[in-house]
């Protein structure tokens, strides 16, 4: 992984949409080559492994390809493409829902630790953020990440993932604070021995 | 103490940066979805248009029938019997009682044509309601009644718009019920007379032989990538080609505008395959020389249309050559840097095609000009593919899992252009495209088209253009 800024330099991403709107296979692989790499660790943060991820995004821009003449230039194109792939992971998320693929584990309930007199003071590496959100079951890492990363309020959430609002607050409380211990280092190696 | 949220917050802006290299076939994979999708809205979109075309056919025939009504042309013919055959009939004093009385009107006879024949007929069935019949009924004289008397429906009066030719007559029989209609009259109605009409253009039928030059290629969808190819990184590009088909053909008129058409013909279909052979060579030598060297000739058996079955195995006559004497003495080499060379397949498919095609004549005199659409089944007699290699051509085998039997579809516009008497010359650009692709098993839908001028002599037997 590797982080950069975004590329608003590239001066022709109007000339390209353009093209793509007519099907240009050139400025489609273009197109391809700005923004596979933002999307695809888009991709990673929804999925288990990176296969998935790369099946998400070929779905996604299959998608992307086929529905590009309805952008109407109304808003920034990233964040469009951006919400094109997010409903590429929840589509693929209700499928696999339906088909009773999706690790269904629980939190435990009782994650109320004592609070750790050795609690890291530093800010923690984002890298190891990741690595523990992506240790959340399945259900869990979907809704801290359409809220937390996406701006999902828990009603979008909840009709997008096909559940209740309640359910999608209790995950979401359940994910921070699994998530605030293990950072905190309140909570050590514990984790597995709770499933 | 580290705030939480704060680490939401960096979390949110760390990922919205974040870049991961995407898979290296990515694209590649992405490209092939492209092209297969395009490839089913081809398919979509020729369907769509021969789906338009035949309802514009349709619809164009249907205002042609609609403006041009064939219903002033259907003639009622009464005839009457000769003086001789009613005295057979009927004495002259039997007569006077039961045939209706003589109008005293004196008809001129230079105005009897058949418009007032029709209009007195009209005329006396207008008050043969509250008149007794004896005194209503005229008969036409002997002398001016032509044997048909053609009568037209647009001639009846506005009373009796409504009312058709049949059932006129049928009031005038129930009018007169005690006459011997049939005996005094030979009555035709349009529906007999439209009959003989029908029978009389059911009786001519063309026969002819066909000769069609074509431009044949093919329609192809499905995933993207041949399955199995040898040079992965040359993509063999296809073409079509053109060929030579032909056959008889037997035209039947149903009626003045329609007929049905049939036959045999024998077609090839197929395509042209530009791709590229490997040579590897084969070197023998004994440890002190370098003897005279072999190949291995690699070709790409697969494609669009299947998988090639080679009807042998290659001769390794260049091998057996150098092991000819003394095989102990030598040992062999293969060369590392395989040379390329372009290469040529055909793949022919011949078929024989029996068409089933409706025709509709725009114009039909001395020169016919006609739309037809049809569908055929056509059965695969043979299947073979060359390999052109250095101006040689030889067969190497056939494209294996091709369906013995596909239905396709064809249109064209004909034109007959008159020789002498009865023979003619048609000439008709058709298309032709299958319905169903010819590999079932093969995950590349291939569904062959062709375009051509069919063109051919035909004899006309039975009743002539009008």
């Amino acid at each position: 992984m590797n982080h950069s800024e975004p590329n608003h330099s590239v001066p022709d991403i109007d000339k390209i949409i353009h093209a793509c709107q007519k099907g240009d296979r050139q400025a489609q692989k273009q197109l391809y080559e700005q923004f596979a790499p933002r999307l695809f660790a888009t991709c990673m943060r929804y999925s288990r492994n990176r296969m998935e991820a790369e099946d998400l995004l070929h779905e996604g821009f299959i998608k992307i390809f086929t529905k590009i003449d309805q952008y109407k230039r109304t808003g920034p194109f990233e964040a469009w493409i951006r919400r094109l792939m997010v409903n590429t992971i929840l589509e693929a998320f209700r499928k696999k829902k339906k088909m009773n693929l999706v690790d269904e584990k629980n939190l435990p309930v009782n994650l109320a630790y004592e609070e750790d007199e050795s609690a890291n003071e530093e800010m923690p590496d984002m890298t190891r953020v990741m690595e523990l959100i992506n240790e959340l079951p399945e259900r869990y890492r979907m809704v801290f990440n359409l809220y937390v990363t996406e701006g999902y309020t828990h009603e979008q959430i909840a009709e997008e993932m096909e559940i209740s609002v309640g359910t999608s607050k209790s995950n979401l409380s359940r994910a921070r604070q699994w998530l605030k211990n293990r950072i905190l280092n309140r909570v050590t190696n514990k984790y597995e021995s709770l499933w | 103490m580290v705030d939480y949220n704060n680490i939401e917050s960096q979390y949110k802006s760390h990922c919205n940066a974040l870049e991961v290299t995407p898979p290296v076939d990515g694209w590649s994979r992405i490209d092939a979805t492209l092209n297969a999708r395009r490839g089913k809205k081809r398919v979509l979109w020729l369907r769509l248009s021969g789906i338009a075309a035949a309802l514009m056919l349709f619809l164009t025939v249907g205002t042609l029938i609609w403006l041009f009504p064939t219903k002033s042309e259907k003639p009622l013919t009464i005839q009457q019997t000769s003086p001789a055959q009613q005295n057979q009939q009927t004495s002259p004093s039997t007569a006077s009682n039961n045939r209706p009385a003589k109008s005293r009107q004196e008809t001129d006879p230079g105005d009897l044509s058949p418009k007032t024949a029709l209009s007195q007929s009209k005329q006396l069935l207008s008050i043969s309601s509250h008149q007794p019949p004896n005194n209503e009924l005229t008969l036409l004289p002997n002398t001016h009644a032509a044997d048909a008397v053609p009568y037209r429906s647009n001639h009846l009066s506005l009373n009796n718009y409504f009312s058709t030719d049949k059932v006129e007559i049928k009031k005038l029989k129930m009018a007169y019920p005690a006459l011997h209609w049939e005996d005094l009259y030979k009555v035709a109605t349009p529906s007999e007379t439209e009959e003989k009409r029908t029978t009389r253009f059911g009786q001519r039928i063309d026969l002819g032989g066909v000769y069609s030059p074509v431009y044949a290629f093919r329609q192809t969808s499905g995933p993207g990538g041949v399955p199995g190819t040898m040079l992965s990184a040359a993509s063999p590009q296809e073409n079509g080609l053109v060929y030579a088909g032909g056959g008889l053909r037997l035209n039947v008129m149903v009626n003045k505008k329609w007929s049905i058409e049939s036959g045999v013909r024998f077609a090839r279909l197929g395509q042209e395959v530009n791709s590229q052979m490997k040579v590897d060579e084969l070197y023998a030598a004994t440890s002190a020389t370098r003897m005279a060297n072999g190949s291995i000739k690699s070709i790409s058996l697969s494609n669009s249309m299947g998988f090639i079955r080679q009807s042998h195995q290659p001769a390794n006559t260049d091998i057996n050559l150098l092991y000819a004497t003394n095989k102990a003495d030598y040992h062999v080499e293969f060369s590392s840097t395989p040379e390329v060379y372009a290469q040529k397949l055909e793949q022919n498919l011949d078929y024989l095609e029996v068409p089933l095609t409706l025709r509709y004549y725009l114009i039909n005199k001395k020169i016919t000009l006609s739309l037809s659409a049809g569908v055929s089944t056509n059965w695969l007699i043979s299947n073979n593919v060359y390999l052109n290699e250095n101006s040689t051509r030889r067969n190497i085998g056939e494209t294996s899992g091709l369906s013995s039997m596909t239905v396709s579809s064809h249109a064209g516009m004909a034109i007959t252009l008159p020789i002498v008497n009865r023979l003619s010359l048609q000439l008709e650009p058709r298309l032709n495209y299958f319905l169903s692709e010819i590999n079932k098993d093969y995950p590349i839908t291939f569904q062959p088209y062709s375009f051509g001028l069919y063109s051919g002599l035909q004899y006309s037997f039975g009743k002539s253009k009008p």
